[in-house]
């Protein structure tokens, strides 16, 4: 029997309800836990619990923000950082994929290169920054190679795994209808593991954050990061913290933007 | 009758760092025009490797097999495989799916459409055709898959276990229902099943392999005239004493 919303038993009707008033709660604690924290952080700032000078508070976060946006100085920051971790993410993953589609069609090449691959992934990349800035010196090549270093490893083995998983069946199959390695990678290895593709890029969104942060600490004259380092350096832990707030929802929004366009393109690369 | 398979006394050995593994050995059959072939043998013996000789996939250490009296050296637009899960792409379309082949050999044109789709048509799959597999049940899957087959116009095709991912009942109804498209299209067909009684109701001849390595024990040549479908060849009065007569010759409990 189908359940029309003309005819609702009295069971799911109170179903129904429970539910939507769960809803309601979790929604409600969500923004509580929020607004508490930062009430409650700029009460103890306040009331001179805390010493806002080193711990800042949401209200002189709020003004540093406003201050830089009127006099312009934001934004141009803001550009910077999110610019650098898209092009991170978007050379990672490519560049990765493409690694990972040369290593499938050679199986001699990925067994010599697999313990290279393996030690490579587990060096802490943060060693490489200095080396990276001596090579390339200390500008925003120095920070797309930071964000490069962090995710293109971790693409490049987890989506070679995946090209590795193929279902066996479905290899035999187009081989037997006669398909090279080219035209068995572009029908059935490339399409089947669009899935993990994507998978890297969402991981590759968090990385290069984090290489492009990193970068910027070690290298740059603009964006989020060097905002951080210089409000520390000048003791103006306000802006430090309004360069971290920033960072947080820069990053959110970057993600909630991956998934979307995960669900264009599951709907029209197949 | 015209052979289109000659098997010469083929063998093969699967060669592993533990060692090698003889899988079939000296082996000779042929496969006559038109027939519909059953393999049946001990699990492990070798079937699935002698279909994938047959398929141009793997190459015998000796011997040699014949298509039409030109050796295989690789796969072939003659012949055409179906596997044992149906193997459809679950992100192409029914239609798409079924017209895989063309896309692999560059030979999509308006004409293999058609053909395809007459095909999904004669078979009742034409409303399916936009559906993905994934909104099928497990016999239209398979019935999708065979078409998939059929559209590369092969003459010969292989199935390896076709029917072992369906439930029992569907999986009778199945084999009739697959029985009957591939006689309509006249094409010749070697199946490789380990139910006998499939077997049985579907082949004009059945090959009974030893075990590993594979050579042929015994072949049964189905005597319930030509054109008894399967479902009627299950009633048959004969049907039984055959079923018999291959358990026997398969040696199970040994
Ligand atoms: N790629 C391979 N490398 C090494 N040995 C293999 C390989 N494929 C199959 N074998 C071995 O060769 C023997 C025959 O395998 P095959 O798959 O042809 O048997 P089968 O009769 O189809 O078995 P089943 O009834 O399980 O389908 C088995 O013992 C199997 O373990
Ligand atoms: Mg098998």
């Amino acid at each position: 029997m189908s359940m029309s919303d003309t005819s609702l038993s009295p069971a799911r009707t109170r179903w129904l309800a429970a539910q939507r008033r769960r809803r309601g709660l979790i929604l409600f604690a969500k923004a509580a836990l929020l607004l508490g924290f930062l009430l409650g952080w700029e009460l103890s700032a306040r009331l001179g619990w805390i010493d806002a000078f080193i711990m800042s508070s949401p209200s002189r976060i709020a003004a540093a923000i406003w201050r830089m946006t009127c006099d312009g100085s934001l934004f141009p920051h803001l550009l910077t950082t999110c610019a650098e971790t898209a092009a991170g993410f978007v050379l990672g993953t490519l560049l990765g994929t493409l690694i990972a589609a040369l290593l499938w069609w050679s199986p001699f090449a990925a067994q010599v290169l697999e313990p290279y691959l393996v030690i490579l992934n587990a060096l802490p990349k943060v060693a490489l920054g200095p080396v990276i800035i001596v090579w390339v010196g200390a500008g925003p090549k120095a920070i797309l190679l930071m964000a490069l270093a962090i995710s293109l490893i971790v693409t490049v083995l987890e989506v070679f795994h995946s090209f590795n998983a193929t279902d066996t069946e479905m290899l035999t199959l187009l081989r037997a209808m006669g398909a090279g390695k080219l035209c068995i990678f572009r029908l059935l290895v490339l399409p089947g593991n669009l899935p993990a593709v994507i998978n890297a890029l969402k991981v590759n969104v968090g990385l290069s954050w984090v290489g492009v942060i990193m970068g910027e600490f070690l290298v740059s004259k603009a964006g989020i990061g060097y905002l951080i380092v210089y409000g520390s350096q000048v003791f103006q832990m306000d802006l430090v913290m309004a360069g971290v707030l920033l960072l947080t929802c820069a990053a959110a929004l970057m993600y909630r933007g991956i998934v979307l366009l995960e669900k264009v393109l599951i709907r029209h690369i197949r | 009758m015209q052979k289109i398979v000659n098997v010469l006394g083929i063998s093969l050995r699967y060669q592993s760092d533990d060692g090698e593994i003889p899988a079939i050995a000296d082996l000779s059959m042929d496969v006559a025009e038109g027939e519909f072939l059953s393999i049946v043998g001990p699990s492990g013996c070798g079937k699935s490797t002698l279909l994938s000789v047959l398929a141009g996939l793997l190459q015998p250490d000796a011997g040699q097999v014949l298509l039409r009296g030109d050796p295989i050296t690789g796969p072939h637009p003659a012949v055409g495989l179906m596997p044992q899960r149906d193997a459809l792409l679950p992100w192409r379309t029914v239609r798409s799916n079924v017209l895989l082949g063309q896309d692999v050999s560059h030979s999509r044109s308006r004409e293999a459409e058609a053909y395809a789709d007459a095909l999904l048509s004669a078979y009742g799959l034409s409303g399916f055709a936009q559906k993905y597999p994934s909104e099928l049940s497990g016999g239209m899957r398979q019935r999708a898959a065979l078409i998939r087959t059929l559209a590369t116009q092969p003459a010969l095709l292989l199935l390896d276990e076709p029917f072992s991912s369906l439930d029992y009942q569907t999986r009778i109804t199945v084999a009739a229902d697959i029985h009957r498209i591939i006689k309509q299209q006249q094409k010749t067909a070697v199946m490789v099943t380990h139910d006998l009684s499939e077997a049985l109701s579907v082949s004009d001849r059945i090959l009974v392999l030893s075990r590993r390595p594979a050579s042929v024990k015994r072949i049964f040549v189905s005597d319930f005239g030509p054109d008894v479908p399967p479902l009627a060849r299950r009633e048959h009065p004969a049907f039984a004493a055959a079923f018999e007569q291959l358990w026997r010759e398969l040696d199970v409990h040994v």
